[in-house]
């Protein structure tokens, strides 16, 4: 049972996106009360773009109690291999990535391949427009 | 000490240090740091201020400790005054290294800093990284006495080149891996209370294990030249004016003649 989830937010704008770092920390904060999580200080990824680095040092961090909570799915690289590598760190270490603006999890196959096709179709819907 | 030392020496070493130039706020902003945390702490207001600083991890855990800070700086910046007495105390290094319209962070930060407490750590960075914009300066100030381990290191600034050239090696290995490869580069701060410095926050630092007595307590707060580019920590938000000259205010209310 996972019952400590670290903070993942951004220091840039993602998707045409910005939103003010203490705003995610609040939705963060109100996605663990809601769900009776922990969560641990958000770390803030690099304002580089297309920087994954205090990413994946997190997961590295990750066991069968601690998961990780991001701010937004539209965080995740962009990259579907990228996508997919940390899928299969994150379940190899029988953890979970907790997604609180879309309200949803990854923990299992089935759960990543369902998010990948919400993340298929806004991809989808960005091009056409 | 001149403009173009305390410039010479902020190019030079990523920082300047110098007397603090208000003497009067820094002791009004130590006097209600340590009430604020007396009270927090439910304990007297002590007469000793730095031995009560110095100690603190006597009467208080590492596991509570995020907790009381939190609640010591709310109650900080709740104070109508504070923020401008913190800049009084280095207003005019400021405007020499910044410029003369500021604009300054709305909340403070207070670290505390335990002898041996790894849950306060402040891994290798740089404030950019995160989102602050390169045109930023960070007002530091110590009060206690610091050095050692239980101060905070800046990588000098001829050291970037090479460490920007091998950072996207050294960062696949995390923060560790970061620190290890500037650890003989670094510089660590060495003040004293009643100093004050200004340092370059695109610079990497932070602060390892507190291995020495005391516990370090110091506030920070960035400031910036209003007019200068912001990234993500935006003018309304994170930072405000506390500096305008009257030109500048005069421009901000100009409107053409209506026709």
């Amino acid at each position: 049972m996972i019952s400590q989830l670290y903070g993942y937010i951004f220091a840039r704008s993602f998707q045409g996106e910005r939103v003010p770092q203490h705003v995610q920390n609040i939705v963060l904060r109100d996605y663990c009360r809601k769900h009776e999580k922990e969560l641990f200080l958000a770390a803030v990824e690099y304002a580089m773009p297309n920087s994954f680095v205090v990413l994946n040092s997190l997961i590295d961090q990750m066991n069968s109690s601690t998961g990780l909570i991001f701010y937004s799915l539209c965080q995740l690289p962009e990259s579907f291999e990228m996508r997919t590598e940390i899928y299969q760190r994150i379940l190899d270490s029988s953890s979970a990535i907790h997604f609180a603006v879309e309200n949803c999890i990854v923990n299992s196959l089935e759960s990543a391949q369902d998010l990948e096709r919400i993340i298929q179709i806004k991809d989808l819907l960005k091009i056409e427009l | 000490m001149d403009e173009s030392e305390i410039n010479e020496q902020y190019l030079s070493k990523g920082r300047f240090i110098g007397p603090a130039l208000d003497l009067e706020a820094l002791d009004w902003i130590r006097e209600r740091v340590v009430e604020i945390s007396a009270d927090v702490l439910k304990q007297p207001n002590p007469n000793d201020i730095q031995g009560f600083l110095e100690t603190i991890h006597q009467l208080v855990s590492g596991a509570e400790l995020n907790e009381k800070r939190l609640e010591i700086i709310f109650r900080l910046c709740d104070l109508p005054e504070f923020n401008k007495k913190f800049f009084l105390i280095a207003k005019q290094y400021l405007e020499y290294i910044v410029g003369n319209e500021l604009a300054i962070q709305k909340r403070i930060n207070l670290s505390i800093q335990m002898p041996d407490d790894v849950d306060s750590l402040l891994s290798v960075h740089a404030d950019t990284w995160s989102g602050d914009s390169a045109f930023e300066a960070v007002v530091w100030v110590p009060l206690v006495n610091c050095e050692k381990s239980m101060s905070m290191y800046l990588l000098p600034p001829d050291e970037y080149p090479a460490f920007s050239k091998s950072f996207s090696e050294i960062a696949k290995g995390g923060s560790e891996n970061i620190f290890s490869s500037i650890e003989s580069k670094v510089e660590w701060i060495k003040i004293d209370y009643g100093q004050v410095m200004i340092f370059d926050q695109t610079l990497p630092h932070g602060n390892r294990v507190n291995n020495e007595a005391s516990t370090r307590w110091s506030i920070n707060c960035r400031f910036k030249a209003v007019f200068s580019p912001y990234k993500d920590k935006k003018l309304g938000e994170f930072f405000e004016p506390i500096s305008l000259r009257p030109a500048s205010i005069r421009g901000l209310q100009y409107e053409f003649p209506i026709l």
